[in-house]
């Protein structure tokens, strides 16, 4: 089964990636609805203009792809948490964890992408897919994206075990979103990601190989450039899926600001996720946010977008 | 080249156990040859627990002293230390320890916290 799954969803990320790069050169009907399947079947049908403001709201991905041929560049900071109050000026003096990226958009609905990340030493490559774009003349009602990566852990070896092969740094992520954006102002998506680790420390990991987990982000705009955003993980406990019946799930819950321009984007919250990469947040959160000050942390991602 | 990407993606998952690797406990755990080197690698050297950084200050001039100041050691029961506990698994600290960093600690301050 766990194959089956891995399998469905590399088969899913490499077609589309291949098929991306493929059409790239293609030239791009007019008033195209500018997805991969929009250009098949909703080809008279224009897409809304963007629902969230960038490809990454607080912890999560969006179904965002800036045009083609426009670079990304993604700053994702965590501080440390509210536990110590003022005294490490609400964990601004505590240990944080910093990614930065770059992602490329190949066509109008393609992505590819690299991040490294201060926690864990990680290393991620990335893909995403606009499947299908919400429609001006409803033809689509909601968006849908894939989202995928390939993680890398680049700690010294000693963090491996004895038996140290170099897949077992490996880990990767995959996601299906849908959004719809209900009005100039609401925007809502879903999403369920599936992650898998190809390696767990039996001592130190919390987690198993395996999870499945649900997303839900949404987007609330109360002036032109300014909106309030929240995000919701929430990994599910599937029998069929873990060898382990002793660990538990914890949701992570994060809630913000965020002002845009055409080209820039900045968010600041206060959330549960620490880890910047989203098959860390699922499998290694193991804080809740109404448990405390100790469990949440503020954060802020800023993007900037050069087109070429 | 991207089909043999995928063929490499696809071969790559794995469901492997990490057994950690324990080192072995010396008899006399000394501060400076065992515990220094931890501090050094996994907790002053991104400028955390560094001088004018979060505290405990963990830099080998001050960390004997910040930790007792700051009540990281609790001699009377070594295991509710602050030092061993956000070092061991569960602590928040722990993503920053190798396995086996936790055991030096808390033998440390089992054998009396001596600056030695």
């Amino acid at each position: 089964m766990k194959k089956v799954i891995l399998l469905v969803a590399f088969s899913i990320t490499w077609v589309f990636f291949l098929t991306a790069q493929d059409s790239g050169t293609d030239q791009k009907p007019v008033n195209s609805n500018r997805s991969l399947l929009g250009y098949f079947i909703l080809e008279d049908s224009r897409p809304i203009r963007n629902p969230y403001e960038s490809g990454i709201l607080i912890d999560n991905q969006t179904n965002v792809i800036p045009t083609a041929k426009t670079l990304e560049f993604v700053i994702q900071h965590r501080f440390g948490s509210l536990e110590n109050g003022f005294s490490d000026f609400l964990g601004i003096y505590g240990a944080a964890n910093t990614r930065l990226a770059l992602n490329y958009s190949i066509t109008d609905w393609a992505q590819v992408g690299f991040g490294t990340t201060k926690n864990y030493k990680l290393q991620d490559f990335s893909a995403k897919i606009n499947i299908l774009k919400q429609s001006r003349d409803k033809k689509s009602p909601v968006d849908v994206t894939y989202y995928g990566n390939w993680a890398i852990d680049a700690r010294d070896k000693d963090f491996f075990g004895e038996d140290y092969q170099f897949s077992s740094r490996f880990s990767f992520f995959n996601e299906l979103l849908i959004t719809r954006q209900f009005t100039d102002w609401l925007t809502l998506s879903a999403g369920g990601s599936f992650s898998h680790f190809n390696a767990v420390d039996t001592l130190v990991d919390q987690h198993d190989h395996d999870k499945i987990a649900l997303h839900f982000l949404g987007r609330v705009k109360f002036s032109p450039q300014s909106s309030i955003i929240i995000n919701f993980d929430l990994p599910l406990q599937i029998d069929g899926l873990n060898s382990r019946s002793d660990l538990s799930s914890h949701y992570n819950f994060g809630i913000g600001y965020e002002v845009a321009t055409a080209t820039h984007a900045f968010q600041i919250f206060a959330g549960t996720g620490t880890y910047l990469v989203p098959q860390y947040n699922v499998m290694k959160n193991d804080k809740e946010f109404f448990k405390g000050t100790g469990n949440i942390f503020l954060g802020f991602n800023i993007t900037r977008l050069w087109s070429f | 080249m991207i089909g043999l990407f995928c063929a490499f993606l696809l071969n790559s998952c794995q469901y492997d156990w990490i057994e950690p690797v324990e080192p072995a406990l010396p008899d006399v755990v000394s501060f400076s040859a065992h515990l220094l080197p931890v501090f050094n690698r996994s907790c002053n050297s991104a400028g955390c627990h560094a001088t004018g950084g979060v505290a405990p200050d963990l830099t080998p001039a001050n960390a004997f002293n910040d930790l007792f100041a700051r009540n990281q050691i609790d001699l009377a029961t070594p295991e509710n230390s602050k030092l061993y506990t956000k070092c061991a698994p569960g602590g928040s600290m722990n993503k920053y320890c190798l396995p086996g960093d936790w055991d030096i600690m808390l033998k440390w301050i089992q054998q009396g916290a001596q600056n030695n």
